[in-house]
């Protein structure tokens, strides 16, 4: 059912796990399967993703995609990741064959959530 | 690694003697049952002997059990074979909302020819609603197909109930899927009021690929295999008679020994859930009544998807299951949990386990240890999971 190389992230990945002193966070749950989503967002004052982290509930594929949704946001800069597109998650995901459209979906609206939600603290803090 | 197996729901270890019984058949005895010449009547005879073994363990007469690769194929014969033969007396069948997929599937595919189906609901532990289903049956109504045991998570019907109702409606036959049940209840056919029953034989130590109908005397049943008059000319192809003579041979061993394979599976099931309870918390078994086959348990883990457990035990050597096998590869939800009410995150964290008389108490405990470790670990990387097990809000896209 999965490949080697899915299986492989799913059970070794670096980004799995609680990140102490996030700078933003957020969950979200797929209504379509019912997958549940966190991203942990660690900022430094130059606006660069310097650590993601995740927890995921719903197996292995949304599990292998927020991981792979990581690799992609990590080390970049917050105007960079706007301009990562579900798209990307797609083609990062390609060797999922089923279930990676609904799971990239999450994984795309959720990190972007928490990006919103840095945005809208850097905001505030301005004022 | 020591390998363990917990997933005897969806198949069994073929058993020594059912094997012993098999060998001939694939050498010596090797006839076409079906040829009239020395060779094949040999081979007949020995479908004769396993037919009779098989009508005799559930009351029925020899000339009522036909021969199928399956409980699958069994299923696919009763609902659709039921339905093309009876549809000039009318169109509705009547199946719960928690048969196996070749009964609703068959179904799906009867309503595309114009068929009406009620999916009768069930409760929290899977029975059957009785007052939803006297509500459902009406003067059109051909078929009625309920399970005896449910595969999933192991519910017992009342079939004798059910029998009983579908009794006062001379027009509709009543179907039982029995695949998972023979090596849980005594099964009187005339007893019961049943028309049709299906069994297989993987699940009780047989060999894979064989499978029976009971089909009542005067059911009026369509042939859906055509290309033989095999069977009493209902069901074309050529007998695999080692199987069939493997199935006979289980079904006797099953029938003898019912008794003895239920007290261990109690034995099996009650160290089981005493353990997994003081072990781990926050779980739920599904199910949890005394109408439950002994041999399956299945046990949701609060804030832990199942897929996950499923893989990480296999890493460790033990078996279970996730929804049912003939579900399992397509990843799909449990309809079955669904519909005995389970929310989307219970269904997506339960596992099925399943038992044999093959198990010990010393696999339980290696099992356990390792799912404790597992659900901790796996837990601590849950977006659902609060230490104090309160409920996490989650928005929904």
């Amino acid at each position: 059912m999965y490949n080697k190389e899915v299986l492989s992230v799913f059970l070794n990945n670096d980004y799995a796990g609680h990140l102490k002193g996030a700078t933003v966070s957020s969950t979200l749950k797929s209504k379509e399967s019912g997958d549940v989503v966190k991203f942990y967002l660690k900022i430094n004052d130059y606006q660069k993703i310097e650590t993601v982290m995740f927890k995921a509930f719903g197996g292995v594929p949304i599990t292998y995609t927020a991981a792979k949704t990581c690799e992609l946001y990590m080390g970049v800069s917050v105007i960079q990741a706007q301009k990562i597109t579900e798209e990307k998650i797609l083609q990062a995901t390609a060797n999922l064959s089923e279930d990676n459209e609904i799971c990239a979906n999450l994984c795309f609206l959720t990190i972007n959530d928490a990006l919103g939600k840095y945005f809208k603290k850097v905001q505030k803090e301005s004022k | 690694m020591t390998r363990i197996y917990f997933d005897n729901a969806s198949t069994t270890r073929l058993s020594g003697e059912a094997l012993n019984e098999m060998m001939p058949y694939f050498t010596e005895t090797f006839g076409n049952a079906a040829s009239r010449h020395s060779f094949g009547r040999e081979a007949q005879s020995a479908v004769d002997n396993a037919r009779d073994v098989i009508a005799k363990a559930i009351n029925a007469k020899s000339s009522e059990i036909i021969f199928t690769n399956g409980g699958t194929e069994s299923n696919n014969f009763a609902i659709k074979g039921v339905a093309l033969a009876n549809k000039h007396k009318g169109k509705h069948i009547i199946v719960s909302q928690i048969e196996h997929p070749s009964i609703i599937d068959s179904c799906a595919d009867l309503e595309k020819l114009g068929f009406e189906v009620s999916y009768v609901p069930v409760d929290e532990n899977g029975l059957v609603s009785m007052p939803e289903l006297l509500h459902a049956i009406r003067k059109d109504t051909i078929l009625v197909s309920i399970m005896a045991v449910n595969n999933e998570v192991g519910t017992i019907q009342h079939i004798k109930t059910i029998g009983k109702i579908v009794e006062d409606y001379p027009q509709a036959y009543f179907h039982c899927d029995a695949v998972q049940a023979i090596s849980v209840l005594e099964i009187d056919v005339v007893d019961m009021n049943i028309d049709l029953l299906s069994l297989s034989s993987h699940k009780i130590h047989g060999p894979k690929g064989v499978g029976a109908l009971f089909v009542k005397s005067g059911v009026a049943i369509n042939k859906i295999m055509h290309g033989g008059e095999q069977e009493f000319n209902k069901r074309g192809g050529t007998h695999n008679v080692a199987a069939i003579v493997g199935f006979a041979k289980a079904v006797e061993l099953t029938i003898r020994d019912l008794k003895a394979i239920n007290k261990k599976l109690k034995q099996l099931s009650n160290y089981f859930t005493k353990k997994l309870e003081y072990e781990i918390k926050g779980i739920t078994i599904n199910a949890k009544i005394r109408q439950r086959a002994p041999a399956i348990i299945n046990v949701s883990f609060n804030y832990v998807d199942a897929e996950t457990i499923l893989i990480m035990l296999d890493q460790q050597g033990i078996a279970v299951s996730t929804g049912s096998a003939c579900t399992a590869g397509s990843a799909k939800k449990s309809h079955v949990l669904k519909a005995m009410g389970k929310t989307d995150e219970e269904v997506n964290s339960s596992v099925r386990f399943s038992f044999s008389v093959d198990n010990t108490n010393e696999e339980i405990d290696i099992a356990i240890r390792a799912l404790t470790n597992i659900v901790e670990k796996i837990r601590e990387n849950s977006p659902l999971y609060n230490k104090n097990f309160k409920k996490v809000g989650v928005r929904n896209v």
